[in-house]
């Protein structure tokens, strides 16, 4: 009996070391697969080999959304209009009626894109500051070169963390007349706020600049900020320190390629396929002064010669100007004007920016001069959709109720416990 | 002399006594009732003490004989199997040098009751003895008279409580398979698929979709080398198979040389199919204004298909091999199919307790899709949508082909090539009385590539695409698995036996893809990529995904009429969270022999009652498990990181759970039925939370183990043998199914939308969610001002349930008619009751994107309503109506009603029951006449005439009730955007048997 429980028991061991073995063979083959050699893990970016990919990373998400933003808001402006040789999206004929759904996929998007461009620069602000430690190892200091590329991506996170929150003041809204959004899921932030936001990520922005050029830059867009939150001192006191007229335009840059191309004006509003066409207006700003055309750009459609078509992005690659010195110029003339009640000082500016394009000068400027030279000087950038809310300068033919912004999408409405 | 030669020598030496002590048993195996000789039935001998041991076998030949020599004089049992008639079984007694006489008459089998059936992972069984809903496919049987593109028209209706539907009119095209009430929340709805033992790759073919479309993997396997499919439904019966099983396990068979051979040692068969596609419908001027130019560009699509095959069957061994060959062409240019291939299988006993086979089969394949769905350079898109412009004489011009002329789309070429091999070794053996091994190793790789081409000779500028687009993607796909098990069988008492079953399962399966794609092609003679100036997209993808499972059944019979069994699999797969617990399976099941209790009235010759529980699941996505994972974003700053995919560490399988309870008879040996009630529950399903984009967290919802669906219905098959004599047999059969489900939590997420499907609490999954219109709005003058719509608390169009897309009725009846020995009448219908389907194409046909509507009515309701000048589309036959008056009034209701904004998606939902005629065949069996005319060289003659998708009437307006715009998976569902329609197809079919 002994002999027999001792087999047993041995039997028993076996059976469960066997089954112990099998299981642990079983999962050690699961887990024993070939990684992706297109995706990597988010711990591996925690290396200051990796924070120039993450700073490119980011700027091509501004791109991205560069293009986005600049041809939506002009739907929703007075800027665009659904129409042209290949409109089928009633996405974009609901956006262009300013009577849009939060259902919207196209809404979505647009949301999407702002909200990553915000998340990619505030991880790389986080990672470079609490993951990456920048010390050589041999050295037992940060190198210069390690210094720079740290100040390099903490320029980049604030700059573009701080465009994200602008874009968010400029072109969100909660209610058809309520501009503003959300961070993070938190609560609603109205526009005015929201500019204070990303005037303040700027100004972080500028303590990590590389060279002046990016100082002018950061002044001019944080300029525009007060600008649009009518601090015509602030924006004055900026806009002093912004771009001159030897600086070139900071521009979104794009190639020729599929992914990294400016899809949305090219191919909705462009040459690729065209569902959105300028306004009249332009061709007739165009028409009663040639000269326009130096900044009003435009060109038939090669589909329908009978339509105009933007031509300021004629190509995939063609950049997108963010800011300018042009508009620096102009926003100098608009504290000149309505900050300072001084309209000769004004024209100055105005017609300096008019120069540059070989247009006779203005000899008198008004509000609506400003918000015609506007108009123009930065058809198609973005800019026109807030002029229209700040000066409140919509057609009496829209409808009652009509959305002055992009609405905040229903996975916002639905997934942001603050709504 | 050599030790071997006289090994040799004395062998022979001492079975001369033996051959001279031996007799021989032959006769004919003939079907009860009409006398027909049965061809390739099986006749076994063993000894009275040892039945299960088989000592010598034979195969009967066209005419019915059989004849087994050399046997040791003495008493044996005799067995005759053949598929679909009962076993029968004897006492014969061999006498030295004698030939014993023994016919055989063969009971049809109504039911199919003896066939033995796969009951799980590793457990098979006589059908009357299974515990689970277990259904079979007679393939060789349907394809009798019937000649079947792919596979998956082979068992489209022909199984209850499985609706197979293509997703487009395509030849090839992916086809979406739902069972019984869909296994689960999430899941793309496939079953495992396993071939010969390989588990088989059946995903959806085609990174250039053309639109929605893409193409099926199983359009590789040609239908007429399989013999028969077997299904199991759901995680009654399929738990042990892991997960993947909540949505059952389908088993192809091919046939081995005895099936193909006809017992003969050397057969050789020809199947010669010829026919053509044709449109089932065409347009009209009420539909469409467009409708000649849309009728323009069907036509009829000629197909041929031959089958040659080889085979032979000895006692010890059995071979066949298979050639074949399809070309197809499709009703619309650009729609074309070849297929050949090559299948092989061996089947090897060595020894009397072991067998092997090996099984391959190699295809290679070419798919050319059209354009179509939601796709600018479609077909159906070009003459849907935009009607025509009208001239100040009132003619109209059309504005059809607006994307790009129909040359161009002509030289659009989309083509999926693959080289395709499904392999597998198969070895049974039993060491000793009562143990059973069984290993499997299973192989499927599928190397192709989809090719794109848009000639620099013909422009596409109106799409973006200038001088000409080459793409290549170029794939790698590879399945292996590995099944072992071990079954034990054993006497617990005396009537209560026992068996016991171990088994190991391994998965793996593997791709890498590499795709370019450029611009600037300098000439059309040269396409390939590299002449080609300008580089547009390109990318490199390697992934893997295993599984792993062990599992433990045990079963019991009692007197053979009481069953019970149960079991669990531990499960392991790559895509579970990296914290997620271990996974396991149960399942349990019982039957009782109703028949033998002697409960029931003499003519139920048998009765049965079963009932089943099981678990499994459906897996996470590949990247589910893992917290965060970056890729590459491009742009003209360089390329950088962005965030690719958001995990979740703790995810795990979906778990399904199935309770079905079943009831099968058969009455007077001619009348059966199977009937199942099932009950699914799905818990821990996977939801993407959608972060909110404020988040930037948007690449993905982040998968959440927190959803959870109820399904239910039932599944009945009912067989009739109503006429059975020598030259008239009428068989029927009729199946239902009732499926339905809803969608019980979703853990506090918001509904998850694809175009106008939902999955919403309270819902069936996939419903059609979609504002309600309460009417037309009118201002103060009484002027149409716009759409009323029932409003939400924030005081948007509220979103309301419009129907359904899968039916929750459907079935199919059959009817089988055999008269004066020659000649097979075959037909079979299907319905679906209960489906909605929506109508995108009318959507955008009622929109103006030219120069007006597509729609006479829409146009006519513009000009009644004064929308447009009275004359704008010339003579319509109606002029503007004054407001406030009941005429005006109801045009702008009915105006309302045929609305296009998004937030009007709802007009354009309809409900789309069915019923349609689809397959009729008519055969004429020659083989007796000509075997006697060519005394017996030619053993089969056959010819057959058939027609698939004959007649559908239903209450949906489109042309084609089984679609779907965006493919087979995917929340949309239903959606018939510029989908095209499935063709008719006639066939002639010639056998030849040698």
């Amino acid at each position: 009996m002994k002999h027999t429980r001792i087999t047993l028991s041995a039997r028993a061991l076996a059976a469960v070391v066997a089954a112990a073995t099998l299981v642990g063979g079983c999962d050690s083959y699961v887990g024993n697969i070939q990684e992706p050699n297109n995706t990597i893990d988010d711990a591996l970016l925690n290396s200051k080999t990796q924070v120039q990919f993450q700073i490119t990373g980011v700027q091509s998400k501004f791109a991205m959304s560069h293009s986005v933003v600049t041809t939506l808001s002009g739907l929703v402006s007075d800027e665009l209009v659904f129409g042209g040789p290949d409109a089928t999206f009633p996405q974009f004929l609901e956006i262009d009626r300013r009577i849009t759904s939060v259902l919207n996929a196209e809404v979505e998007d647009f949301n999407a894109t702002i909200g990553q461009l915000r998340l990619l620069s505030d991880l790389l602000v986080d990672r470079v500051t609490t993951k990456i430690d920048f010390t050589d190892p041999k050295a037992g200091r940060v190198l210069p070169e390690d210094s720079a590329l740290k100040e390099a991506a903490l320029f980049t996170g604030y700059f573009y963390g701080g465009l994200a929150r602008f874009w968010t003041a400029s072109y969100l809204g909660l209610e058809p007349q309520k501009g503003g959004g959300a961070i993070d899921a938190g609560p609603f932030i109205p526009s005015a706020q929201m500019y204070d936001l990303a005037i303040e990520k700027w100004k972080l922005a500028l303590q990590h600049t590389a060279n002046d050029y990016q100082k002018r830059v950061l002044n001019t867009l944080i300029a525009r900020a007060y600008l649009f939150n009518a601090n015509y001192a602030m924006a004055g006191t900026h806009a002093a320190e912004g771009l001159t007229s030897a600086d070139p335009d900071f521009q979104s840059l794009f190639t020729n390629t599929d992914n990294g191309s400016n899809g949305y004006w090219f191919f909705y509003a462009g040459i690729g396929r065209t569902q959105m066409i300028p306004a009249q207006r332009f061709s007739d700003y165009v028409t009663e002064n040639p000269a326009e055309a130096n900044r009003v750009k435009l060109m038939p459609s090669p589909k329908d010669t009978a339509v105009n078509i933007q031509g300021r992005y004629p190509e995939q690659n063609s950049p997108i100007p963010l800011v300018s010195w042009q508009e620096n110029s102009l926003i100098r003339a608009e504290v000149e004007l309505l900050g300072n009640s001084n309209p000769n000082g004004a024209l100055e500016y105005v017609n300096a920016v008019r120069a540059s394009h070989s247009l006779a000068s203005l000899e008198s400027f008004s509000k609506d001069a400003l918000i015609t030279e506007r108009d123009k000087e930065l058809s198609f950038t973005g800019n026109r959709l807030i002029d229209q809310n700040r000066f409140d300068s919509w057609s009496a033919s829209l409808p009652a109720g009509f959305w002055h912004y992009i609405p905040l999408s229903k996975t916002e409405r639905d997934n942001n416990p603050n709504f | 002399m050599k030790p071997q030669l006289l090994r040799l020598l004395l062998m022979l030496l001492a079975a001369s006594p033996m051959l001279a002590q031996t007799g021989s048993i032959k006769g004919k195996v003939s079907e009860e009732g009409t006398g027909n000789a049965l061809s390739g039935a099986t006749v076994t001998v063993s000894k009275k003490e040892t039945p299960s041991n088989v000592i010598a076998g034979a195969i009967t030949r066209s005419t019915g004989m059989y004849e087994i020599k050399d046997i040791p004089a003495g008493e044996y049992l005799l067995k005759t199997t053949y598929v679909g008639y009962k076993p029968f079984q004897t006492g014969v007694t061999v006498a030295s040098g004698q030939i014993t006489l023994q016919e055989v008459i063969l009971n049809p089998d109504v039911v199919k009751l003896e066939e033995v059936v796969v009951v799980g992972a590793a457990s098979r069984t006589q059908k009357s003895r299974a515990e689970v809903a277990v259904s079979r496919v007679d393939a060789v049987e349907l394809q009798k008279g019937f000649t079947y593109t792919d596979v998956n028209q082979l068992l489209a209706g022909k199984i209850p409580g499985v609706s197979i539907a293509p997703s487009s009119g395509n030849i090839g095209g992916s086809t979406r398979f739902r069972v019984r009430s869909g296994g689960g929340l999430r899941g793309n709805g496939e079953p495992v698929m396993y071939l010969d033992g390989a588990r088989v790759i059946n995903a959806d073919l085609g990174f250039f979709t053309a639109g929605g479309q893409v193409s099926s993997s199983l359009f590789d396997i040609n239908p007429e080398s399989i013999t028969g499919v077997e299904v199991l439904k759901g995680p009654a019966s399929a738990a042990l198979y892991g997960t993947g099983g909540s949505n059952g396990v389908m088993m192809f068979s091919t046939r081995g040389g005895v099936g193909a051979s006809g017992g003969e040692a050397i057969a050789v068969q020809y199947r010669g199919s010829v026919g053509y596609n044709e449109p089932q419908s065409e347009y009209t001027r009420d539909e469409l204004l467009t409708y000649q130019d849309a009728n323009s560009i069907f036509h009829k699509g000629y197909f041929n298909q031959h089958s040659l095959t080889l085979a032979g069957a000895t006692s010890q061994f059995n071979y066949d091999v298979n050639l074949s060959s399809r070309v197809d062409n499709g009703i619309i240019n650009n729609n074309h199919a070849e297929r050949q291939g090559v299948k092989t299988s061996f089947e090897v006993q060595p020894v009397a307790n072991m067998t092997l086979r090996l099984t391959g089969r190699y295809a290679g394949v070419e798919l050319n899709r059209p354009a179509n769905d939601n796709y600018l350079l479609g077909y159906l898109g070009n003459v849907l949508l935009f009607g025509p412009s009208v001239d100040s004489t009132g003619k109209e011009i059309s504005n059809s082909f607006f994307f790009a002329s129909k040359g161009a789309m002509d030289s659009i070429q989309n083509r999926t090539r693959n080289h395709r091999f499904i392999g597998s070794a198969e070895a049974t053996y039993q060491p000793m009385d009562g143990l059973e091994l069984r290993g499997v190793l299973g192989f499927d790789a599928l190397d192709g590539s989809d090719d794109e081409l848009f000639p620099p000779t013909s422009s596409y500028s109106r799409v973006g695409i200038r001088q000409g687009k080459r793409s290549v993607y170029n794939r790698s796909r590879t399945n292996m698995n590995i099944d072992a098990s071990a079954g034990y069988s054993y006497s617990v008492t005396d009537g209560l036996a026992a068996n016991s079953i171990v088994g190991m399962q391994l998965f793996r399966s593997m791709l890498r893809t590499f795709f370019i794609t450029k611009e600037g092609l300098s000439s059309n003679l040269i396409t390939a990529v590299d002449a080609a100036t300008e580089f547009k997209d390109g990318a490199e993808t390697q992934g893997e995904a295993r599984e792993a499972g062990l599992f433990f059944q045990q079963e019991f019979s009692l007197d053979n009429i009481y069953s019970l069994s149960f079991g669990v699999r531990n499960d392991f797969a790559s895509s579970y969270g990296t914290d997620a617990p271990s996974i396991f399976y149960p399942r349990v099941s019982a039957a009782v022999r109703l028949d033998k209790l002697d409960l029931l009235p003499s003519q139920f010759n048998f009765a049965k009652f079963r009932v089943g529980y099981g678990q499994s699941g459906q897996l996470p996505e590949g990247d589910d498990g893992v917290l965060r994972r970056w890729g590459k974003i491009e742009s003209g700053f360089g390329i950088g990181a962005d965030i690719a995919a958001i995990g979740n560490t703790k995810i795990e399988p979906e778990r399904v759970q199935e309770f079905e309870v079943g009831l099968e008879f058969e009455i007077s040996d001619a009348y059966g039925l199977d009937f199942t009630y099932f009950l699914q529950s799905a818990t821990s399903s996977i939801i993407g939370f959608q972060n909110a984009p404020s988040t930037g967290q948007t690449a993905n919802a982040i998968p959440t183990n927190v959803g959870a669906i109820d399904g239910w219905g039932f599944e009945a098959q009912a067989y009739a043998t109503l006429l059975r004599t020598t030259d008239f047999g009428l068989q029927v059969n009729l199946n239902w199914t009732f499926a339905d489900n809803e969608v019980t939590d979703l853990g506090g997420a918001p509904p998850l939308f694809g175009n106008a499907n939902v999955i919403e609490v309270g819902l069936p999954r996939n419903s059609f969610y979609l504002p309600t219109i309460l009417g037309a709005e009118f201002d103060s003058a009484g002027v149409l001002v716009g759409t009323r719509y029932k409003l939400d608390s924030n005081g948007l169009p509220m979103l309301e349930y419009k129907g359904r897309p899968d039916p929750t009725h459907s079935g199919s009846f059959s009817l089988t008619f055999d008269f004066l020995s020659y000649f097979r009448i075959y037909g079979l219908a299907e319905w679906g009751l209960g489906n909605s389907i929506f109508n995108q194409t009318n959507q955008f046909a009622n929109t103006a994107l030219s120069d007006g509507p597509n729609s006479l009515e829409r146009r006519r309701l513009e000009v009644q309503l004064g929308q447009v000048p009275p004359n704008a589309y010339g003579d319509l036959g109606v002029t503007p109506l004054t407001p406030n008056t009941p005429e005006y009034v109801a045009a702008a209701e009915r105006f309302v009603r045929t609305g296009t904004l998004d937030d009007d998606r709802g007009n354009w939902v309809e409900e789309a029951d069915y019923f349609r005629v689809r397959e009729i065949s008519v055969a004429f069996d020659a083989s007796s006449l000509v075997a006697d005319f060519s005394d017996n060289n030619i053993k089969q003659a056959s010819l057959a005439f058939s027609v698939r998708n004959v007649a559908l009437f239903t209450k949906y307006s489109g042309k084609e009730v089984d679609l779907n715009n965006s493919g087979t998976t995917g929340i949309e569902q239903a959606t018939d955007f510029l989908t095209l329609q499935s063709p008719r197809t006639l066939t002639m079919s010639l056998t030849l048997g040698f």
